[in-house]
């Protein structure tokens, strides 16, 4: 497992400088040279030839690209992202202030997510071709149909316009976080709880389930404690990949509820063509995800303790 | 399936028409058994063939102003109403679905060309080509789809080619590990040896043994990500960085009725609807062809 968890921690490596290149080569991919493309913004306008040149020479923008992308490593590496074209501003400052929200948003949702779905689960499990099993597949068809946008609309219309219950945006108190966490959750209650059923159902005729029943288990106990557990990995790699999507997700969500977070800041650079801000968030998050898959192959080994003894990711 | 029935076997080559309709009755028994399903694949067919057919069937132009009936109620005239401009909605949504699903069709066309090759060519012939092309993929898999396909499009300017492209380069990797691990699987099959062992050449292989298996999986994942990738143009259009108005759009369209959501509801319900119908009857179709190919699940 050590060997393995080696090898797994060195490719994550890999895979981050391979998005720090990805994300220095952003800025030329910009149509025009980086310089020119820096000024337009700033300027509202085409910069005229000695701008340009002499803009490059300031920020060494005349050097070569190796150099260039050297010398934004290791900026990068002590936290330094430049400069804000829109804002004027470090781009890290910005992006401090604007993480939380998003990590809040997003484990609020995850939570919420779990907390419905594997009761869910169980129902339908449970109650197999029965009540549960109905609820459960009717809502996991319709729930990951459903438009998250559009969903939140509904939420609003109801809960914040008719009933006046909730807030329709902003980021003061927790229930301005309800709304949101909802409309993202939806989609990923439905297929969380629909792979718990399975994963569940699976589970059901094993000679472990008879054996823990004979034992004279009740039967809340046989299911939440025997037949989750030996189907939780590939539920843990669902919420993984979940996590991805919220992520994804947040950026409409936090601008159509005016999140202060790193997605409507990022949605904002974008507009902008930001560039040092959407080299900064491309990675950050990148590494986030990255050392988030490591801690998932870490609880791969306690999940299973087979696979403590292995080395290679085959086995998974 | 054709044996099911007795009397279904070919006997009379002639019997066109009592093939037929023992083919239309097992049809129709099978959509009975699965209702849902039955839904969704109606749900498709109208949202394709009217998307298709648009330029023909729309009432009227998508930006054709009625200003005399500004968020007009459904009425005979216009069929579900208007917008704040006037515009019939239905003949908007219709051109939308053109647009989304005519996106849709480019980003996974290439996806499937590009990712599928990749991952082909990967898993065929192993080693260092195997593991470079796969760091690679992991590179694109390791960044969320939309912030992904969000730093292309803030690079490169809005645009419907940009977003193309952009979906595309957040697509790919998917089919390019899926097609890999098939064809790992695939690989030390006995059939695959046999045929090896046989002597055929590696045409042969590819395109007797190895595509033939691979396309059930691959049209499964297709159809759902139809769904998805409709998904993320309304997304990315909603927050002003995809389809761009006039162009008609589901989620711009709902982007634009946002402030009317109380004076009139139809101009929210009706795009989010077209979205609903679209990704649910990709979403049953995907789930039926995976039951149908594989009913052992």
């Amino acid at each position: 497992m050590a060997k393995f968890l080696m090898r797994r921690l060195l490719g994550g490596l890999g895979v981050l400088l391979l998005v720090s290149m990805l994300s220095f080569t952003l800025i030329y991919l910009a149509p025009g040279e980086p310089a020119a493309v820096i000024l337009t913004q700033r300027l509202g306008r085409i910069p005229t030839q000695a701008e340009t040149s002499r803009l490059a020479a300031a920020y060494g923008l005349d050097r070569p690209p190796v150099i260039q992308y050297l010398d934004w490593t290791i900026h990068a590496l002590r936290g330094d992202f430049g400069v804000s074209l829109r804002s004027g501003e470090p781009v890290i400052t910005e992006l401090q202030t604007r993480t939380m929200p998003t990590l809040l948003l997003a484990g609020a949702t995850t939570l919420f997510t779990l907390v419905i779905s594997i009761p869910l689960g169980l129902w339908a499990a449970v109650q197999e071709q029965g009540l549960g099993d109905r609820v459960s597949r009717f809502f996991s068809l319709v729930g990951v149909s459903v438009p998250d946008f559009w969903l939140a609309f509904g939420l609003i219309l109801i809960f914040s316009i008719y009933l006046r219950w909730l807030p329709t945006h902003g980021f003061e108190k927790p229930q301005d976080l309800i709304l949101p966490v909802v409309s993202l959750g939806v989609a990923n209650i439905a297929r969380l709880s629909r792979l718990a059923r399975s994963q569940l159902l699976g589970a059901k005729h094993q000679d472990y389930l008879r054996t823990a029943r004979a034992k004279g288990l009740p039967e809340w106990r046989v299911w939440v404690f025997h037949a989750l557990p030996n189907g939780a990995i590939p539920l843990v790699t669902l919420v993984v990949s979940q996590f991805s999507a919220i992520v994804s997700g947040s950026v409409v969500m936090e601008t159509l509820f005016a999140l202060p977070g790193l997605g409507q800041f990022y949605v904002l650079a974008v507009r902008y063509n930001d560039i040092p801000v959407i080299q900064a968030t491309v990675l950050l998050i990148s590494a986030a995800f990255i050392f988030i898959n490591f801690l998932t192959d870490i609880a791969y080994g306690f999940l299973d303790p087979r696979l403590r003894g292995s080395t290679s990711p085959e086995t998974f | 399936m054709a044996s099911l029935t007795p009397g279904c076997v070919d006997q009379h080559p002639q019997k066109h028409f009592e093939k037929f309709a023992q083919k239309f009755l097992l049809a129709k028994r099978w959509l009975s058994q699965y209702p849902v399903t039955a839904i969704g694949i109606f749900l498709l067919l109208i949202i394709i063939s009217s998307s298709i057919l648009a330029p023909i069937l729309a009432p009227q132009a998508p930006d054709a102003q009625d200003l005399d009936h500004i968020l007009a109620l459904p009425s005979w005239q216009h069929l579900l109403g208007t917008d704040a401009l006037g515009r019939d909605l239905l003949s908007r949504l219709m051109w939308a679905g053109r647009i989304s699903l005519a996106i849709a069709t480019i980003v996974l066309s290439l996806s499937l060309l590009i990712g599928g090759t990749i991952g082909f060519v990967a898993g065929f012939y192993g080693g260092w080509l195997d593991e470079l092309w796969m760091r690679g993929m992991d590179l694109f898999l390791s960044i969320p789809t939309l912030i992904l396909a969000l730093a292309l499009i803030g690079t490169l300017g809005t645009g419907l080619q940009t977003m193309t492209l952009a979906l595309t380069i957040s697509w790919f990797p998917a089919y390019a590990r899926l097609v890999r691990s098939q064809v790992l699987v695939l690989k030390n099959q006995d059939f695959i040896t046999a045929a090896i062992t046989l002597g055929g050449s590696s045409w042969h292989i590819l395109w007797h043994h190895y595509l033939p298996s691979l396309v059930g999986v691959v049209v499964v994942q297709l159809s759902l990500d139809v769904g998805a990738v409709v998904l993320a143009i309304a997304g990315l259009s909603f927050i002003g960085l995809g389809v761009q108005p006039p162009t008609p759009e589901w989620g711009t369209m709902l982007v634009d009725a946002r402030p009317l959501m109380q004076v009139a509801p139809h101009t929210v319900i009706t795009p989010g609807l077209a979205i609903f119908a679209t990704v649910f009857g990709f979403h049953t179709l995907s789930e039926a062809l995976e039951n149908w190919l594989e009913p052992r699940k």
